[in-house]
């Protein structure tokens, strides 16, 4: 592998979306490559950078999961006929509805 | 069957320990993506409430031609916008919601550069077109979000997504590049 095609290349190895032996190829010409691999090492940076900020991690968050739990209807999908007819027909003869709507218009 | 798609079929059967893993499994990416988007901890929480409650009484809407994951973060994402429109937010670190820093086991200078480089990139981010900045967030606030999950969640064409992204990140790494030059000539 030569220079031209590492760089080519360096957006999927990132993303590790590379075949086996291209992604082989690719660290075998980093050893031998210090430009290409001062290349790699800044991306690998910029990654951690962007991805340690998005994590937040100075951000004490509070357990979110308490509040939705008390505040859904734990009957919902209540495993009842009438449910069982809502949910597979409801949404549907609302569409059905709606195109007879339209075509009166 | 995929794991994700399993819980949504047992949800729907009443079962609400799956509902339970779905929170646990996605509480705090989603949590740590609209805070990212809106920059105030309790508006995060309280954005990330409705948007499970939101998926838990449209769940029986979910088509599975696309990820639940997509689904689920593109609620997330459409409860942001709403709320950055209603209080047209300015993305800046509500500095209250950050822990105090200087307690870490750190150095003053590592403090300061810490800091320093948090501000950078926050001063980067917001200075993106606003699907562009959509897209870093998506990428970076979960490690397993692909290309392709994040042109579902916009609604945007793969490639295009892909051009903005790594645009953005050149961009990025520009100003990084112009940062270590500067410190370098002690500016």
């Amino acid at each position: 592998m030569d220079c031209d095609l590492f760089r080519k290349t360096l957006n999927d190895f990132m993303e590790d979306n590379l075949p086996f032996d291209i992604k082989k190829a690719m660290e075998k010409h980093m050893e031998e490559c210090e430009a290409c691999r001062l290349l790699y090492e800044k991306e690998k940076i910029t990654d951690e950078m962007l991805y340690d900020y998005m994590q937040a991690e100075d951000i004490e968050f509070t357990n979110i999961r308490p509040n939705i739990i008390s505040s859904i209807e734990k009957d919902r999908y209540k495993n009842n006929i009438f449910n069982k007819v809502y949910y597979a027909f409801g949404e549907a003869w609302q569409n059905m509805w709606l195109q007879q709507l339209l075509l009166l218009f | 069957m995929d794991e994700d798609l399993k819980l949504v079929s047992e949800v729907l059967n009443g079962n609400m320990d799956s509902f339970n893993i779905m929170v646990n499994k996605y509480g705090i990416p989603v949590l740590r993506f609209i805070y990212n988007m809106v920059k105030n901890k309790e508006a995060a929480e309280d954005i990330s409430q409705e948007v499970f409650i939101t998926v838990y009484n449209k769940l029986y809407t979910y088509k599975n031609s696309y990820k639940f994951s997509s689904w689920l973060f593109q609620i997330a994402r459409n409860k942001s916008i709403d709320y950055i429109r209603k209080y047209r937010q300015v993305y800046e670190s509500n500095i209250e919601d950050i822990l105090n820093v200087e307690s870490r086991d750190e150095s003053h200078e590592q403090t300061v550069e810490y800091r320093e480089t948090k501000k950078m990139i926050e001063k980067f981010i917001n200075s993106l077109d606003e699907y562009d900045r959509q897209i870093l967030i998506l990428k970076y606030s979960s490690k397993d979000m692909t290309f392709l999950d994040i042109s579902q969640i916009l609604n945007m064409n793969e490639s295009s997504v892909k051009r903005r992204y790594y645009r953005a990140r050149d961009e990025f790494k520009n100003q990084m590049s112009v940062r270590e030059r500067g410190v370098h000539n002690g500016l």
